[in-house]
């Protein structure tokens, strides 16, 4: 459809240029806030490929954020390896190793099984991670962590963060409009046909799971670049729930959802919690809203505005 | 050889009342999910709120009315998740629901931060019950004995009920065939709205029963969900009787766990879902 | 034989959906399956292809025993199913259902580099022509009349390039016209790609133009079996459609 071909290569350029000026005109924090906005972007998204085009509710995508980042933490501390992007290609296999173990336990399993035994793991790992204190800190988890060279300044960390995203985001893309992302969202629409079309459903749920939880692992390393540091807080679920939000905010049926799921939760957060410090609450009514009012996400109501339908899977 | 056993005994016994509380926990959840089909994973956010509930009013007016009142309370609360939320998303399906739920958890757990801080919050032993008594020669736990003998009655209540009254078999038929309950005449959505509130005040006297020997903070909802959850998976969905056996199975395995791997005793349970998953899908004792 | 069945059973509580159903297919032919409603055809055909697992008896596809295996494995041996209550991917366009069918068939369903749009186009084109869905091909599989989800049923089916084509009432829910002009889609397929059929349906003048041998099922039992004029001719299968159900 070369209409919206030319929409998504507009707006996208639109959107590159003002993501790339940002720096130069926002303060520090603003700079840090868009750096987190990129980073749970990226969380999103590698969830989106499990939930929008496989159809696994995964509500344990914060034990792969955690692997990564504790990864990421200990081998900047613990180990003689200062060379970041050695790490930032170790912590994501780690991550993906974890959703191998797990993939193998919950492929199987019916939508809402898959669901509980994910957030299971991501608990489980939870009160590992507070109890292995020798290896990460406990409670208090890996702080000091130290980036040198490029990764020093706000507004280089911003950058690096940003290109890494847009490289997994592209990758990402490829991979969903290939064979085997079709494939997965045969399997989401009709597993039963899937199965009758010789297609092995549960080997490519299996994989699916591995390459979201290699995702999911690289937005973990970032973040303990934005944050210098590993905390337990990421493995417990509402970790995981705020990806799942991000991506229903955004809209699951769109891979552009979680990146506007995430720039709208985290700026709402900011804003919010400048004046009260009743977020949590207000957080829950918003996400009590989006499912009772439009289960579609942001991206699904855009569609209905410009006359598509809004559950047409793709950009 | 005398003293191991009597550990052991009252680890068993310590294991079954808290298979006990899980169990009329998960029950709650269970029957939620086999009657109405939904996934409430804020229940163990109302949990939450029963035991928050029962500290100021145990406080207040002490545990005996407690056991009364906190349900009662409980049962209103739940009336207006499901009329105001719950209700209309029954037929959205499993992933919609949970993320209702979701969104549940944070508006309640935000609601008790507000109301009663973030310290956490120690049960206060009912007189009566204080100290043990010596059984054949063991010593229990008085307060042990307490809490199975009042959640067997509970659970006989409830299956007498769900058997032998007339409700219980209108619960029932509308398990079975909603469609066709709703075509007898019956008001289906006021027989849902009495099994949610059912549901929630079960886990409200769960709560109750487990303040005296509970130390809460915010998080316990985290942690009593997946308990509960794997408990109704493990049993079957729908089943009571799968959940009381595999609530008590739990129970007693965590209780005995400490005896050996004290630090990760709690995760047994998770090595237990894993395992029943894998060779049964649907659960010990599903309805499918 | 090309295809066996030997005494076949399945129960459901202490109902006997399949009762010792033995049958066979030669290798070309199109075979019916006919029986009033609830004689168990369907029951049979997910037995047959892997949907759900025969309590005793054997299948035997081209001398190998298929009994019992999955789905996924009994349409990679070439055995390839059409529902009888449309079983398509209704969010995916005519095209896409068409193609992921075609890529799982290449073995391609693991192939994350290419873009899929771009593989096989000509294959999925040929296809698309064949079920006279062409100018469909950008709408939504759940958008399309009842006729039109029945084609890409069969569609996809074929798709999988079957030795064995299993037909689950191809015309049910038709209008005349409709039931007609896909029987002769289905008809210069079979002849275009001379591949054995299996064809359960309960309306006799579809079978009657179209089959080679007939079997008859009724209660879950074979109860006769024949060429056209033998089956036209049979009193117990007079007696089975005229004596009760149609």
């Amino acid at each position: 459809m070369p209409g919206r071909g030319k929409f998504i290569w507009v707006s996208s350029g639109v959107a590159a240029v003002i993501l790339i000026a940002l720096p130069f005109v926002l303060s520090r924090f603003w700079v840090g806030i868009f750096t987190e906005i990129l980073i749970m972007a990226l969380a999103g998204m590698s969830l989106n490929f499990l939930l929008g085009y496989a159809g696994c509710l995964s509500f344990g995508h914060g034990a792969f954020f955690a692997t990564a980042a504790y990864t990421t933490a200990i081998l900047m501390t613990k180990t003689g390896l200062s060379q970041y992007l050695i790490v930032l290609l170790l912590a994501p296999i780690m991550a993906a190793l974890l959703g191998a173990i797990i993939g193998v336990l919950v492929s199987r399993l019916y939508a809402f099984y898959y669901a509980i035994m994910t957030c299971a793991f991501t608990m489980v790992l939870w009160s590992v991670i507070r109890r292995w204190r020798d290896m990460t800190g406990g409670d208090s988890g890996i702080v000091g962590v130290k980036f040198r060279g490029l990764l020093e300044g706000t507004n280089d960390v911003y950058f690096f963060t940003l290109a890494i995203v847009v490289v997994c985001a592209v990758i990402l893309w490829v991979i969903g409009n290939s064979p085997f992302g079709w494939t997965l969202r045969a399997i989401r629409e009709n597993p039963v046909r899937s199965s009758f079309t010789s297609i092995d459903v549960v080997k490519h749920r299996y994989l699916a799971l591995i390459v979201s939880s290699f995702f999911c692992g690289v937005a973990g390393s970032l973040h303990v670049i934005y944050t210098f540091g590993a905390f337990p807080e990421l493995a417990f679920w509402t970790k995981s729930g705020d990806i799942v939000t991000i991506c229903i905010l955004g809209g699951i049926n769109s891979f552009f959802g979680p990146i506007i799921g995430s720039m709208v939760l985290i700026l709402l957060e900011t804003f919010i919690t400048s004046y009260t410090l009743y977020w949590p609450f207000i957080l829950g009514v918003i996400i009590c809203a989006v499912v009772l009012l439009m289960p579609q996400g942001i991206m699904g109501l855009a569609r209905v505005f410009s006359g598509k339908k809004p559950e047409e899977m793709s950009s | 050889m005398d003293i191991d056993l009597s550990l052991f005994v009252s680890l068993v016994a310590s294991g079954i009342a808290r298979g006990m509380i899980y169990f009329l926990l998960s029950c709650g959840l269970t029957i939620i999910f086999g009657v109405l089909g939904v996934v409430n994973f804020a229940h163990g956010a109302f949990y939450m709120v029963a035991f928050y509930l029962t500290c100021s009013m145990a406080d207040a007016v002490g545990f005996w009315p407690s056991l009364i009142l906190v349900p009662a309370a409980m049962a209103i609360i739940g009336a207006v998740a499901e009329m105001g939320l719950f209700r209309r998303i029954y037929k959205a399906g499993h992933v919609l629901q949970l993320l209702l739920s979701v969104g549940v958890i944070h508006i309640i757990s935000d609601v008790v931060r507000i109301a009663w801080g973030l310290d956490p919050r120690n049960g206060v032993m009912p007189a009566l019950f204080t100290g043990s008594i010596d059984l054949f020669g063991i010593g229990m736990s008085k307060y042990n004995l307490f809490i199975i003998g009042i959640s067997a009655v509970i659970a006989g209540v409830l299956i007498v009920m769900l058997y032998k009254t007339k409700l219980g078999s209108i619960i029932r038929a509308c398990v079975f065939d909603e469609e066709m309950t709703r075509g007898v005449g019956i008001n289906v959505s006021r027989v849902f709205l009495l099994v949610f509130m059912g549901g929630i005040a079960l886990a409200a006297i769960a709560a109750v029963i487990a303040f005296p020997i509970t130390s809460g903070s915010l998080g316990m909802d985290a942690q009593m969900i997946i308990i509960a959850f794997c408990v109704s998976i493990i049993g079957g969905v729908g089943s009571i009787g799968g959940a009381l056996i595999s609530a008590l199975i739990i129970g007693v395995v965590e209780s005995l766990g400490i005896l050996i791997l004290p630090t990760y005793a709690d995760s047994f349970i998770y090595l237990i879902v894993v395992a029943v998953l894998f060779i049964r899908p649907q659960g010990l004792f599903s309805l499918e | 034989m090309f295809f066996e069945v030997v005494n076949l059973q399945k129960s459901f509580g202490g109902l006997k959906a399949t009762n010792n159903v033995s049958l066979h297919i030669k290798q070309g032919d199109i075979c019916s399956l006919i029986g009033p409603n609830g004689a168990g055809k369907t029951t049979f055909f997910n037995l047959i292809t892997g949907h759900i697992k025969p309590d005793a008896g054997q299948v035997l596809f081209q001398g190998e025993d298929i009994t019992g295996k999955p789905a996924m494995a009994i349409t990679r041996k070439g055995i390839a199913r059409s529902f009888q209550i449309v079983n398509i991917f209704p969010q995916l366009t005519v095209y896409e259902n068409i193609m992921v069918a075609v890529l799982s068939q290449k073995r391609r369903s693991f192939n994350f580099l290419h873009p899929a749009k771009k593989i096989e186009t000509g294959e999925i084109d040929r296809l698309l022509e064949s079920i006279g869905l062409t100018r469909q091909k950008n709408m939504l599989g759940g958008q399309l009349s009842h006729g039109n989800q029945k084609r890409l049923e069969v569609g996809i089916a074929l798709a999988m390039k079957p030795k064995l084509l299993a037909l689950d009432e191809p015309t049910s829910g038709m209008a005349v016209e409709e039931k007609a002009a896909i029987l002769e889609t289905i008809k210069s397929l079979i002849r275009a790609t001379g591949c054995t059929v299996l064809l359960c349906e309960h309306d006799m003048s579809v079978i009657f133009e179209v089959s080679d041998y007939i079997w008859v099922l009724h209660n879950g039992a074979i109860v006769a079996n024949g060429t056209i004029e033998e089956i036209k001719n049979n009193e117990v299968v007079q007696r089975v459609y005229l004596g009760g159900r149609a």
